[in-house]
């Protein structure tokens, strides 16, 4: 456990220059700190706690199915009822790693159950329900592994409803601009929503990884079906693709003015050069927003420094990067060449900025 | 003291009147990325972004042009790379670190201009004498360079090598035979180092040793696992001996060098055997009920006591 002294001395240099207002409830603080001291566990608990859940779910469905207990209807919605219950009370009332991986697994089999068992022939019942129940879930309780599937279900199933609902893939693209602009407020705006101490606040860390997963997912599903579909002759995905990236390269420009204005006047005079840049790269990219995505993500988690976000940036950055030269309608010749061009532009960037570097540095 | 991160932050916020303006403050102060940060951070990336490129572009060009290549241009580019490889590691005055990368790369490469070998001369050869060539050819550099991610090659090799030989030419060993000769071969290996790493004092990477730990309990899962569905139960005494050795020698090891890891891994393989010898004795459906409600009981059990263990070890620090 950690050094009590270690976590007050903390405790008072967080608090040094505050208003003179300003209340602390040092022992709550403690107290929080040894919980989560006590549950601090390791990648191997983790993959350990979810392994065992994965297998005990097969297996409770595979005995469900083949004892044909899942004829009847009925005792499908009263089973996944009480496991629904079940769950959010262990949730509620516990808090251990144990009791949640465990609650989990049953709240999963027992919305199954539920949906399953009310057996609606209509796709949009079916995404409402699933709406209505993770809606309440996030209402009832919250806490970071249930609240971050309850939000993923509900983006989800909101993209469903559209994608069902209409043959455009215009409205998904609204919807993924949506998504960006939302993860974008949660990210610039951490301070005002921690200061809310409300329900915003206690899901803030949920929703942050489901705004990263589910931008960049919703992102890469428009990009493949438009890759997918697109020498069909009624391809109408197109506009949608545009769309996207215009959204997201009005996205870029602004975060490029904001990490100029960090550096106050020292780039100030190169930021016309920087913004033609920027412009030249991403129009050629136009066609494939993911790339432009996956730089939005990189910048803005670099900007405010969230790890797991520029890991999955990075990640998306490559798969795009490879899927639009893959893409490309030209030779492997040509595209060999593109490529070796395009890396000796970021050499040449590269090479500009330390340039200047070191002879600011001799002066 | 430590370092102030963003949960630190958010953790003492929760219960103070602390302002907006104030978190804003101690965000910027000591979570967000200052200029400096941004500064490395751009110089990384372009030169990731500009290497990956280039690279991506040549070997691209060898890959389109390739068809068309004489044979002596085909190996020898190979060759350049592989010799430039080599003086590059014995010549430049780098890092050790380097000097062994550059190594793993030519060891790579050998691999490659067997393949390479293979197709244009068209030696007809099985795919084990590949891999068998590639093992042997590699030997020295593996001894002598000691580095881990090379080992590890190593050892991928040397199990293809005999699961193709299996394949291939002789085909006497069964399934279960196999895997017996597999975790003897991974299990030797991984208890040699545990042993000397702890007769020498050195330290090996933990990646490598769980990685090494992890194949070999799946071998033995999977062979005894396989042995109790074929009620073939005689031919796998070796392997159960075998692995109710290891596994005693791994939670010792465990026990003195504080590695939840190996406790976890060896109850997840243990786990899976007994709902193996469960399913197989009972052959009903009903028992899946009762796996499913063994599995969350003793995972929880299990997760429960590698907490407990884990707070002790780092309360005795």
């Amino acid at each position: 456990m950690k050094n009590r002294q270690e976590l007050v001395e903390k405790i008072e240099t967080l608090s040094r220059d505050s208003d003179p207002a300003f209340q602390i409830n040092t022992n709550e603080v403690l107290a929080t700190y040894q919980h989560l001291d006590e549950n601090r566990t390791n990648i191997t608990i983790k993959i350990l706690s979810i392994l065992g859940v994965i297998i005990s779910v097969l297996s409770f469905l595979g005995a469900l199915f083949s004892l044909n207990l899942l004829d009847d209807k009925l005792n499908l919605i009263i089973c996944g009822s009480i496991f629904l219950i079940i769950a959010i009370y262990c949730i509620k009332k516990y808090n251990t790693i144990i009791i949640d991986t465990a609650s989990i697994t049953s709240y999963i089999v027992g919305g199954w159950m539920l949906i399953y068992g009310i057996d609606t022939d209509h796709i949009n019942n079916i995404l409402i329900l699933c709406l209505v129940i993770n809606l309440s879930t996030l209402a009832i309780v919250q806490r970071y592994l249930i609240s971050l599937l309850n939000i993923l279900c509900i983006i989800y199933a909101l993209i469903a409803l559209i994608s069902y609902n209409t043959d455009h893939l215009i409205w998904i693209a609204f919807m993924n601009i949506v998504l960006m602009v939302a993860l974008m407020y949660v990210l610039m705006q951490e301070a005002l929503l921690l200061s809310k101490r409300n329900i915003m606040s206690t899901i803030y860390q949920s929703l942050r990884i489901a705004l990263t997963l589910s931008t960049i997912a919703t992102t890469a599903y428009i990009v493949l079906s438009h890759f997918k579909t697109y020498e069909t002759y009624d391809n109408n995905t197109a506009i949608a693709l545009y769309t996207l990236s215009v959204a997201y390269s009005v996205v870029i420009l602004y975060l490029v003015r904001k990490i100029i204005q960090k550096f106050d006047n020292r780039m100030a005079n190169k930021s016309i050069l920087i913004y033609i840049l920027v412009i030249l790269i991403l129009g050629s990219t136009i066609i494939n927003p993911g790339i432009s995505g996956a730089i939005i993500l990189i910048l803005l988690c670099f900007y405010y420094q969230y790890k797991f976000g520029l890991s999955i940036g990075i990640i998306a950055l490559l798969f795009f990067l490879w899927h639009f030269y893959y893409n490309l309608n030209f030779s492997l010749l040509t595209k060999s060449i593109f490529l070796m061009l395009s890396g000796f532009v970021f050499l040449a960037i590269y090479y500009v900025i330390n340039s200047k570097k070191i002879n600011n540095e001799k002066i | 003291m430590e370092k102030i991160d963003r949960d630190d932050i958010a953790i003492t916020s929760k219960h103070n009147n602390r302002s907006r303006k104030q978190i804003e403050y101690l965000l910027e102060q000591y979570v967000y990325a200052k200029p400096k940060d941004w500064k490395k951070f751009l110089d990384l990336f372009l030169l990731v972004l500009g290497i990956g490129f280039v690279v991506s572009g040549v070997i691209f060009f060898f890959a389109f042009n390739w068809a068309e290549l004489n044979k002596f241009v085909k190996i020898g580019v190979i060759l350049l790379l592989l010799i430039i490889c080599i003086t590059c590691s014995f010549q430049l005055k780098i890092k050790e670190i380097y000097k062994k990368m550059l190594i793993t790369a030519a060891a790579m490469l050998v691999g490659v201009l067997f393949a390479v070998f293979g197709q244009i001369y068209q030696t007809g050869a099985n795919e084990y004498d590949f891999f068998l060539a590639w093992t042997i050819f590699i030997t020295i550099w593996v001894i002598t360079t000691h580095f881990y991610p090379l080992w590890l090659i190593y050892m991928v090799l040397i199990n293809t090598t005999i699961i193709l030989f299996n394949d291939q030419v002789q085909n006497n060993l069964n399934s279960i035979a196999l895997y017996t000769l597999l975790f003897f071969l991974n299990g030797i290996a991984c208890t040699a180092l545990l042993a000397l790493t702890k007769y020498y004092k050195t330290d090996i990477p933990l990646w490598f040793r769980n990685t090494l730990v992890l194949t070999v309990t799946s071998i033995a899962t999977v062979g005894i696992s396989l042995s109790i569905f074929d009620s073939k139960l005689q031919q796998g005494l070796l392997l159960i001996i075998g692995t109710l050795a290891f596994y005693a020698y791994c939670i010792k090891y465990a026990q003195r060098n504080k590695s939840t890891f190996f406790i976890g891994t060896i109850g997840f393989s243990l786990l899976i055997i007994v709902n193996s010898i469960l399913i197989h004795i009972f052959k009903e459906d009903f028992i899946l009920f009762f796996i499913s409600i063994f599995v969350i009981i003793t995972v929880t059990a299990l997760i429960k006591f590698l907490l407990n263990l884990q707070r002790k070890w780092t309360n005795e620090k």
